[in-house]
């Protein structure tokens, strides 16, 4: 079963970001940008940042397949928006736990991604939250994170003010910040604490998100690359006519179909599980979907960040040339959440405890 | 180029089902094959007698008259459980197809109820010595006689020659005029005619699956041309185009890689087991693919350069699982070995660069698809 999107989404989302973040905006955002570009504001009155969230809960309604096709978009236009972190993860975990309505319309959210680096400790003064998280997505630029933490034996999901941690700015190949955020003795009241989280899911929950941004942004490369070889001519003609062009093309369109493929069958498994089953639940059953949509993707990133630019030539290594807006995108993506060798590890694990006279459903199902 | 995502329904998860109990019974003993196996008329005709071979085929001719994705189904399982299918697979895949979509009514009613009984096997007569990727470049020829045609040439390739009962043969009925397309037809000979003389053609792992076919002065009636006179070309580009993606494609190292995984466990080196989930994620996703090709022709598409691009990816990928597999063995290879796994990785070697040939080359199937993404 195939779950489709309101062409009318894809619509709204294509011409905000033609008036407003086409590539030369962001070029000049990566170059002089501070603040989050002013079509994440258009994003907010158009009810894209509460997409997935029901409306009961605060939110604009729609599903996480709308959502995920809005952060596919916004990946294939290299658009610099937490749209990931703040719509996707920080949405769906805190909707989750029916805490939506904590955050402030206007806040901004992330998440940080490792959940093995911050600690809760009960101490008199009460419980507080100490430890280093490194390369977490638009810190900066968020008002709020969620953080994965341990308390002794168990696994808390707390809602923290950035306000009161310490943010020392880094940034990803794309020039997204990735910024490295200490908490210390970080006084954590009730309401702060969101509820137990999975930590499983938690990285799962990421390693789809980053799936979608990949498969964007590798067709992106590939649109690019025909339009170039089509256009492009040398020896008198164009170069896609020359077969070993051609033949690179191809391969390019192979490894984009299958990381959309990949991509496309772990969404719509997690949205047929989140019809029956808490979004946690549904994260732990799609694994091999999830896991097969990280490392296709993930894949595909080097080689078609590979052929791409073979096929661009020089050009496409400037930086007025709109490939490098996807392809250093691709090059930090795919080692997020979890890279190729990360899910493969696991992926193979899991395909060898459960043996080989199960291999075939593995495959199959 | 689009691939649809699609999932199996209750009826096609039922059938699966239904071929599995079938397997679980009557799959014969011994090392499971790479890919189609041996030539084991019995359990063709087991199969055909549940009505598995010749799925495609109406009703009304003999055969069940299901989809392409119910014929993906049943295909899939039996690669992945190493059957020999090889009796019937050609006659099933291709040559039903083409007699369903060209043939005259006459033809239908002699072939396809044998063809999904699995009773008359066909060989494909395309590539010769001088045509093979250019295969507008044959040079077989047909003459008109009286009743019929005089057939003379050399076929090479011909897998099953030596065993089926008939070849749709692609040759040249008149001089190619303006284009070398025109003037081509589809015959069907009868491989124990007059004129006909088979040779085998040993390949390098010294088996006997490819033939060249000599055709001296081979009388062919009227009856059995394919289609219509003139005509070969566009016919044959039809038959190449669309059973290329299926799991024929993609299964041949699958039994390989099971018993690789059987002799792994969680203890087992990091890379091999990252191996592993790297191959399983993307055997998953080129199954996905071929199944979305396999719903695009029942939806009533014509997914010919998808079904190319799949082809390429698919045959790329199967030698990759090998060669992967090989690299972390790091086993002496024999291929006379008592184990399952070292026989297999033994055979899987040498038939591993005709994958990415048979069928259509990879570099034939990466213009097709080049030509279609720069429309």
């Amino acid at each position: 079963m195939t779950t489709t999107v309101d062409p009318m989404l894809t619509d709204t989302v294509l011409r905000a970001t033609a008036a407003e973040c086409d590539t030369e905006a962001v070029r000049a955002w990566e170059r002089t940008g501070t603040d989050l570009p002013t079509i994440w504001k258009t994003f907010r009155e158009l009810g894209l940042l509460d997409l997935a969230v029901p409306e009961d809960d605060g939110g604009s309604g729609g599903d996480l397949v709308d959502a995920l096709e809005v952060l596919r978009l916004c990946a294939a236009g290299s658009l610099p928006l937490p749209y990931a972190e703040h719509v996707v993860l920080a949405g769906q975990w805190l909707t989750a736990a029916g805490r939506y309505r904590d955050v402030q319309h206007e806040h901004v959210v992330t998440v940080v991604p490792d959940p093995h680096t911050m600690t809760l400790t009960s101490t008199p003064a009460g419980p507080q939250l100490d430890g280093t998280a490194r390369r977490v997505p638009w810190a900066r630029h968020s008002d709020q994170m969620l953080i994965p933490c341990r308390r002794n034996d168990e696994h808390l999901l707390i809602l923290a003010d950035t306000a009161a941690l310490d943010i020392t700015g880094r940034r990803n190949l794309a020039a997204e910040p990735r910024d490295t955020v200490r908490a210390s003795a970080l006084t954590v009241t009730d309401s702060m604490i969101i509820g137990p989280v999975d930590q499983a899911a938690w990285t799962l929950a990421g390693a789809l998100v980053r799936s979608v941004t990949l498969a964007g942004a590798t067709q992106r490369a590939l649109d690019l690359s025909i339009e170039y070889v089509k256009v492009r001519e040398q020896f008198g003609r164009p170069l896609g006519k020359f077969q070993a062009v051609g033949h690179m093309l191809a391969r390019t369109a192979e490894d984009t179909a299958a990381a959309r493929m990949a991509t496309e069958s772990a969404i719509n498994n997690v949205s047929q599980l989140l019809v029956e089953h808490p979004w946690e639940q549904a994260l732990r059953a799609a694994e091999t979907d999830i896991a097969t949509a990280k490392i296709v993707t993930s894949h595909a990133a080097t080689s078609v960040a590979r052929t791409a630019h073979q096929m661009h030539g020089a050009m496409g290594t400037t930086v007025e040339y709109d490939l490098q807006l996807s392809t250093r995108r691709m090059w930090s993506w795919r080692e997020e959440f979890g890279g190729h060798t990360f899910w493969s590890r696991r992926l193979g694990r899991l395909a060898t405890t459960t043996g080989a006279q199960h291999l075939w459903d593995l495959i199959s199902r | 180029m689009r691939f649809p995502p699609t999932t199996l329904t209750g009826d096609e998860l039922t059938l699966r089902h239904q071929v599995r109990e079938f397997l679980a019974d009557h799959l014969p003993p011994g090392t499971p094959a790479l890919g189609m196996g041996t030539v084991d008329h019995e359990f063709s005709r087991a199969l055909a007698a549940r009505g598995w071979v010749g799925m495609s085929i109406p009703i009304e001719y003999g055969g069940s008259g299901r989809t392409a994705v119910d014929r993906f189904v049943v295909s899939e399982e039996l690669l992945a459980a190493g059957a020999p299918i090889s009796a019937h697979w050609t006659a099933d895949r291709q040559t039903a197809p083409t007699l369903l979509k060209f043939g005259s009514e006459e033809l239908r009613r002699e072939f396809l109820p044998a063809i999904a009984k699995a009773e008359c096997g066909f060989a494909i007569g395309m590539s010769e010595p001088g045509a093979g990727s250019d295969l507008a470049s044959v040079r077989t020829t047909a003459t008109k006689v009286d009743g019929g045609w005089t057939v003379n040439g050399t076929k090479v390739w011909t897998s099953g020659a030596h065993w089926a009962d008939y070849s749709i043969v692609l040759c040249r009925t008149s001089p190619a005029e303006t284009t070398r397309h025109q003037g081509l037809s589809q015959l069907i000979v009868d491989l124990h005619a007059d004129g006909v003389t088979v040779n085998p053609i040993i390949t390098l792992d010294g088996r006997h699956h490819f033939n060249e076919v000599i055709l001296d002065d081979v009388f062919v009636p009227d009856r059995y041309v394919v289609g219509t006179i003139g005509d070969g070309w566009k016919q044959v580009s039809n038959e190449l185009a669309y059973e290329r993606s299926g799991p024929d494609r993609w299964m041949t190292p699958f039994v390989l890689l099971r018993e690789f995984v059987d002799r792994l466990n969680n203890d087992s080196p990091a890379e091999a087991l990252a191996a592993v989930g790297d191959l399983a994620a993307r055997y998953r996703t080129l199954r996905n693919m071929s199944l979305s090709v396999a719903r695009m022709i029942d939806d009533g598409k014509a997914p010919a350069a998808e079904a190319a691009l799949v082809k390429d990816l698919a045959t790329t990928f199967e030698q990759d699982v090998i060669e992967r597999i090989r690299e972390l063995s790091a086993l002496e290879l024999d291929p006379d070995s008592e184990d399952t796994f070292e026989e297999l990785l033994a055979r899987a070697v040498q038939r591993s660069p005709i994958l990415t040939i048979r069928g259509g080359t990879s570099e034939i199937l990466r213009s097709v698809a080049a030509k279609e993404l720069m429309r």
